[in-house]
């Protein structure tokens, strides 16, 4: 109980006490069944001190190739305030599908993204971090009625390359950048569950990711994301206006 | 297709594996490079700014002990005014005059002497006797359960402490004004002001904010004995394990540990970690002249008692005592075992009924006590460069 009235009152207060270096995106399980199938959604995202929103589309190349691009951005506090922060990651990925019966999709990518985690400090005082990151996932996705439940997992090569830091942010934030820099590439998995409700074409989803790295604080990594998004299932719209003109 | 993918995914992978090898490569930035050429004519400090950041043994936080954290800034421009001797009256002296880093900040003299060589009153306070002042210290923070300053706990806090010291006249001798105008004629403090507080005016009480800042990031945790309660005790706070030999202590640092949990931890703390009482009378005198807090709260109940300080870094701090009366360890075993004096104020601990106690160690147990005592040396706070003096 007592986590979540926190939670609430960060979110009231729209507290950034922390600064975070690296937050997950949604693991996207792309309902794909077969050639010419196309997703996208939009929608919010929340963690630990911060919020955004996140886009993603995917689109069935072949019988069996398939696309993906996602795009993240993040902010805790404002500008106004003496500590804020914002993060962006923009990744793009080729895999494959696989529909299993005619109501599961199974969806294997490899992407690459970069990104980047910017916060401010006291006294003005700044740092910036850009990183690539490399990534394997597996998802799956089953729609049943007017339900869907994906999941997804996740693992990732998290690699650091520049940074511009002030070292008046002081601690305990020096320590954290300059484990980061130590550590890095940090590699580690990120699970997400989603469960969606609608009908063709539009879904409104729920998601929520967790990453699991040991040392997670101590790196000022989040661990965490909950999202909520509409999802279209593109493919529709273009079938629709096929069929009307062989009409 | 085919072709394409099998020709470019190979050539692609060896392409990602190539980036994926690069290393982190972060620039920090602190000073500017005019300024830090400037401070680099009169001082010696790193261009990457110290980590004055303090993360104390769990044995110590699992008793409820936390460094707080200090500003980093106001720490590094706090050591620069710790050492530096323009802040007294005749350019002499500075705080590191009675408290030397190589003796734990102590004073190997009975009495302190400041300005033209004036004579103080009391032994300095051994700075690394204390864990850590931002532990436990400044009644600002803590309220009644904050240790005070000085013998007699007069003062609260750490910059009330070190003003006070600044305007005495057998110490430092320097009223704000002279502080204010000692500090604005010295170059390099400009720059260490504005990162400190992002201009340079100097105030009396930013000086002694600084200072305080230095002053609460010093403390010593990384003595022998603190590895072993680290490793031994750990976060076990049922006080069962503190009588547990350690095994990286002699058989006789380890009967010595016990003599002192005894007879002595229930005052200067089983772990030194926090004194078990603020204030005591050890039974120096039968009636005392300096009657130490007593002097300051006029009450009769606390004449002749003086701050029990921990006994961190105890065998490199002597003479002993407020006064500096015992040259040596020896001479200090020698009081508590059979040179205790009724003073009406002596504490419930070292009486029996109305008669002083008399522990009568033999010279064995005293040996013991004094190898357990020489394991609360700690050489890393010895060579700390961070509270080091940065004068060229
Ligand atoms: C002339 C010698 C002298 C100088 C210079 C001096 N001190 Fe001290 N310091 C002492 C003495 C003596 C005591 C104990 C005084 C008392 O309790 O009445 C003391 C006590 C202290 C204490 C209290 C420790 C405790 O556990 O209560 C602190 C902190 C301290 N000094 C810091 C400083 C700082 C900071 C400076 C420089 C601004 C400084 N001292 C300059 C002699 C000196
Ligand atoms: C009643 C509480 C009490 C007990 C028990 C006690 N002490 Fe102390 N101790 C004090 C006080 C108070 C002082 C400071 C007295 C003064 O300077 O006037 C002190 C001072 C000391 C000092 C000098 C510290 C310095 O920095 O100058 C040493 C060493 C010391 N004690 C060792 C011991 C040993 C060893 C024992 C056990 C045999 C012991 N004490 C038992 C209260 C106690």
């Amino acid at each position: 109980m007592l986590p979540w009235i926190l939670f609430l009152l960060m979110l009231l207060l729209g507290c950034a006490c922390n600064s975070y270096y690296y937050a997950p995106n949604t693991v996207h399980t792309p309902h794909l069944m077969e050639r010419h199938n196309a997703v996208a959604s939009a929608g919010g995202l929340r963690g630990p001190e911060f919020s955004g929103f996140e886009v993603h589309g995917s689109y069935a190349l072949s019988r069996r190739l398939a696309l993906m691009v996602n795009h993240m951005e993040l902010r805790g506090g404002n500008p106004a305030q003496e500590r804020w922060g914002k993060g962006r990651l923009m990744e793009g990925a080729l895999g494959m599908y696989f529909p299993t019966g005619d109501a599961t999709s199974n969806t294997l990518f490899f992407g690459w993204g970069a990104g980047s985690a910017f916060n401010q400090f006291p006294k003005e005082s700044k740092a910036t971090l850009q990183f690539h990151r490399y990534f394997g996932q597996y998802g799956i996705s089953v729609e049943h009625n007017a339900l869907r439940f994906g999941t997804g997992a996740r693992l990732n090569y998290l690699q650091y390359r520049k940074g511009w830091i002030d070292y008046r942010l002081g601690e305990p934030d020096i320590s954290k950048i300059e484990l980061i820099e130590e550590r890095s590439p940090l590699i580690f998995p990120e699970l997400s569950v989603s469960l969606s409700m609608g009908s063709r074409p539009v879904w409104v989803s729920l998601f929520a990711t967790l990453m699991e790295y040991n040392a997670a604080e101590e790196l000022g990594l989040a661990t965490h994301t909950f999202g909520l998004s509409l999802t279209f299932q593109m493919d529709h719209f273009w079938r629709a206006e096929r069929a009307s003109k062989i009409k | 297709m085919k072709k394409i993918l099998r020709l470019g995914l190979p050539f692609f992978a060896v392409l990602l594996l190539l980036a994926a090898c690069k290393q982190a490569d972060f620039e920090y930035y602190y000073y500017e490079p005019e300024d830090y050429a400037l401070l680099s004519q009169y001082l010696n400090l790193p261009a990457k700014p110290d980590n004055y950041l303090t993360k104390l043994p769990k044995h110590l936080e699992a008793r409820g002990l936390f460094a707080r954290a200090v500003d980093q800034d106001k720490a590094i421009l706090g050591r620069v005014l710790f050492y530096d001797k323009n802040l007294s009256k005749d350019g002499k002296i500075n705080c590191a005059s009675c408290h030397r880093q190589e003796i734990a900040f102590s004073d190997d003299k009975p009495v302190s002497r400041g300005v033209f060589d004036r004579v103080g009153t009391r032994n300095s306070i051994a700075l690394g006797s204390v864990l850590n002042f931002a532990a436990y210290y400044g009644t600002d923070l803590f309220g009644p359960s904050g240790i005070p300053f000085f013998w007699d706990n007069r003062a609260g806090t750490a910059s009330e402490q070190n003003l006070a010291t600044m305007a005495n006249p057998v110490e430092m001798d320097m009223k704000h004004d002279d502080i204010v105008n000692a500090v604005r004629s010295q170059p390099y403090y400009a720059p260490l002001f504005r990162m400190a507080y992002g201009d340079e005016t100097v105030t009396a009480q930013r000086v002694s904010e600084a200072i305080a800042n230095f002053v609460n990031a010093l403390g010593s945790f990384r003595s022998k004995f603190d590895r072993e309660a680290e490793r031994v005790i750990g976060t076990d706070t049922w006080n069962s394990r503190e009588y547990m030999d350690f095994s990286g202590f002699t058989a006789a640092e380890n009967r010595g540990k016990r003599i002192y949990l005894d007879n002595c931890a229930s005052c200067h703390s089983p772990v030194q970690g926090r004194p078990m009482k603020m204030y005591a009378n050890n039974g120096l005198d039968a009636t005392t002249t300096d009657q130490g807090v007593g002097g300051i709260t006029k009450k009769n109940s606390e004449m002749g008692m003086f701050k029990v300080p921990l006994l961190r870094n105890i065998a490199l701090t002597a003479p002993y005592m407020h006064d500096g009366r015992f040259a040596t360890l020896e001479e200090v075993i020698d009081h508590y075992s059979t040179g205790i004096q009724a003073h009406p104020n002596l504490s419930t601990e070292l009486r029996v009924g109305n008669q002083p106690r008399r522990f009568n160690f033999s010279p064995q147990q005293k040996s013991d006590l004094i190898a357990f005592l020489h394991t609360l040396t700690d050489e890393e706070l010895l060579a700390d460069k961070r509270f080091s003096d940065p004068f060229k």
